[in-house]
């Protein structure tokens, strides 16, 4: 397992109904850029934690029925062993190729919930998520997560992208507000953001010459939005650039790129551009 | 521009724009004939970060539009028209692409549309009876532009004080003025054209809502699909592309029709002879000059094209303009046929994005020739003053005309 794989949103109406035509837009979206590998399914970023068994498989179908073929799902779970064993298999069935342990925080719990999920799925990609990392490395055939620090894997809401990682299997690349600038930046201009990511992945020496470059092009395609005096985009564009180029700086470190802080204007502004608003509370 | 300027650009396959004014006045014939036969399936620079390949065969375009698990519809246009969001139903795919344009399909069917056959007539009557005594007009400002624009707009029920600004942005959209020169800042006046777009129209879904009337927008606003309403994204989003779709094509269709028919006086004799002959007309035109000269595809899933590998990611011009020039499909495909039988050509699209305002399209072009030859059966272009503006749609964009006046 190598490469992009981001963390869908769920955009749900104002109800808290999910919105499924715009899932799909929003996943081919996803699909039609060529440096993201795969897609994650109910996992921190869509809000897997407010939703229900039900809807989290009424998620997954529109996420199947709107990818192309061979095109990966990773459907996540919680890391609950009452259920992970029947959830996992169902997700298998519907048509994900791999499994997102959630983590519950609690280290005897998600150790066994992983074990319980890779007897369930022993051939599907598994990716631990939010759990001590030392439990995830404990099991072989388990993709970790990490963010943060090196110790503790990818927290809930965190996580909008992985990324491929020397050090560790997988990692984020953005968090927290950040990660509603770089989701709203592939709406903007999806071919541009596939390419920064391919960048920061393939050659981190050169980072500042090329996101300068690079990101040009996406600020001005911001900037045309709202005008050439917006400051709620240039400070999108800031924290994209911030994060990713704090990221390749450090990128044999043991620490993280820094939470980027954009204004409440901004992120409203961002919530708009990202799938209009419609996203559930506490990730505008 | 000249009717004799013909010459032929040396054109290489990396360089190939659809966008290419050296390739205006019929100048592209001779370029993608070459092309699709000497490497039907090529990859261009000229657009994009990592470029774009082109299908020229008329078999692969064909499979192409007929596989929209393979090819995604978005973006429709290289380079990309600039816009936040997929634009409405043309760039759509299934399994959402049907049941959105099914909404509209009661209000563009081919019954649907005759009906409205004397009110278009009337239309192009009011257009064509004014310019008729001065013996020479410029065809495309007076009339062309402006016989679909009244047509879609009133669907809309746009107040005419703001049909010239709209003209003007999706001008803006479908053209790209300027985009050789400087995509740059093209992209930043697209990208905010698209935004004054969106605004215009998000504010008239508002107003609908306050006021419903029997127009698209408000019919829209009351649509369902599986008992959900549309969002209001959904519905600004189709009127983005409803107003360019049958403004733009049928205007510029029309343009590409009367050049022809200064071209080719003995068809225009036909057509004065015989008004039953018109829509074969039409077809023929439409393939002989490809007005649209093809629309684009992002590839969905690894495979391969006449040896081409074409990877998840890349960007497909499907190049009607050669496929409706391809002998593998039409016999002497260079000529013009006014009664070539059978016409599949590319240019209304084929598959479930077939053009959905093709009946209107095809209604509107009848009646505009039909009614002009009645009242000027002979015209003549003053042909260094005829100008053509590559875009999305390829606009004949200047057609100075002059005729007798009797009496």
């Amino acid at each position: 397992m190598h490469g992009l794989y981001v963390d869908l949103i769920a955009p749900c109406a104002a109800d808290g109904h999910f919105l499924q035509r715009e899932y799909h837009v929003h996943l081919r979206r996803m699909a039609r850029i060529r440096d993201v590998q795969g897609v994650v399914v109910n996992g921190p970023a869509g809000e897997a934690s407010v939703l229900d068994y039900t809807m989290r498989m009424d998620i997954l179908k529109a996420a199947r029925s709107a990818a192309p073929a061979g095109f990966p799902l990773l459907a996540a779970v919680p890391a609950d062993t009452n259920s992970i064993t029947d959830e996992a298999s169902a997700a298998l069935e519907l048509g994900a190729t791999g499994i997102v342990v959630l983590g519950s925080g609690t280290e005897q719990e998600d150790s066994k919930a992983l074990q319980l999920a890779l007897d369930a799925a022993p051939d599907a990609t598994l990716v631990a998520w939010n759990m001590p990392y030392a439990v995830a490395a404990s099991l072989s055939g388990v993709t970790a997560v990490v963010s943060g620090t090196a110790g503790q894997t990818a927290g809930n809401g965190e996580l909008a992208v992985m990324l491929t990682d020397q050090n560790f299997d997988l990692r984020a690349i953005s968090s927290g507000q950040a990660a509603g600038a770089v989701l709203a930046s592939a709406n903007i201009s999806e071919a541009l953001w596939g390419r920064v990511f391919r960048y920061a992945a393939d050659e981190p020496g050169r980072a500042e010459e090329i996101y300068s470059d690079r990101l040009q092009g996406l600020q001005q395609a911001l900037l045309a939005l709202d005008g050439p005096n917006s400051d709620d985009y240039r400070q999108v564009v800031a924290a994209i650039k911030h994060c990713l180029f704090t990221m390749t700086q450090n990128s044999s470190a043991a620490t993280f790129p820094p939470l980027v802080e954009i204004g409440d204007t901004a992120r409203e502004t961002l919530s708009n551009a990202l799938l209009g608003g419609r996203l559930l509370p506490g990730m505008a | 521009m000249s009717k004799a300027d013909t010459s032929i650009p040396h054109i290489a396959p990396e360089e190939f724009s659809p966008m290419d004014d050296r390739l205006t006045n019929g100048r592209w014939v001779s370029v993608v004939n070459e092309l699709r036969e000497k490497c039907p399936v090529f990859h261009s620079s000229a657009h994009e970060d990592d470029g774009f390949h082109v299908l020229t065969r008329y078999e692969d375009l064909m499979y192409a539009h007929l596989h929209p698990e393979i090819y995604s519809s978005c973006p429709i246009t290289i380079p990309p028209a600039g816009l936040t969001r997929p634009w409405g139903v043309i760039e759509a795919d299934p399994p959402i692409h049907k049941p959105l344009r099914t909404l509209l399909n009661p209000h563009m069917s081919k019954k649907a549309i005759a009906a409205q056959e004397q009110h278009y007539r009337d239309i192009a009557i009011s257009l064509i009876e004014p310019v008729v005594p001065r013996g020479k007009a410029e065809l495309v400002e007076e009339i062309f532009k402006k016989f679909p624009l009244q047509i879609i707009l009133e669907l809309f029920g746009t107040p005419e004080d703001e049909k010239p600004r709209l003209v003007e942005l999706f001008h803006i959209l479908a053209h790209r003025p300027g985009e050789r020169e400087d995509p740059a800042e093209v992209q930043r006046v697209t990208a905010a054209a698209a935004q004054e777009l969106y605004d215009y129209f998000t504010a008239m879904l508002e107003q609908r809502r306050k006021q419903p009337g029997d127009d698209l927008v408000s019919i829209l606003s009351e649509a369902v699909i599986d008992g959900e309403p549309l969002t209001d994204y959904e519905i600004v989003d189709y009127a983005m592309i409803i107003v360019p779709a049958g403004f733009e094509t049928t205007a510029y269709g029309l343009s590409h029709a009367f050049r022809t028919l200064a071209r080719l006086p003995e068809v225009r004799q036909q057509l004065v002879d015989d008004f039953s002959l018109i829509p074969s007309f039409i077809e023929e035109v439409l393939r002989y000059e490809s007005p649209s000269k093809g629309l684009a595809r992002t590839v969905m899933v690894d495979h391969e094209v006449q040896g081409q590998k074409l990877r998840r990611g890349d960007r497909v011009l499907l190049l009607w303009a050669s496929g409706n020039r391809d002998p593998a499909e039409f016999d002497r495909p260079d000529e013009f046929d006014l009664q070539r039988k059978p016409n599949r050509h590319l240019s209304f699209g084929v598959g479930a994005h077939r053009c959905m305002g093709i009946h209107m399209a095809r209604l509107s072009m009848q009646v505009m020739i039909e009614e002009w030859l009645k009242r000027v059966p002979e015209f003549e272009l003053d042909w260094e003053r005829v100008e053509e503006t590559p875009g999305f749609t390829w606009a004949v964009s200047a057609l100075p005309a002059s005729w007798s006046v009797s009496g």
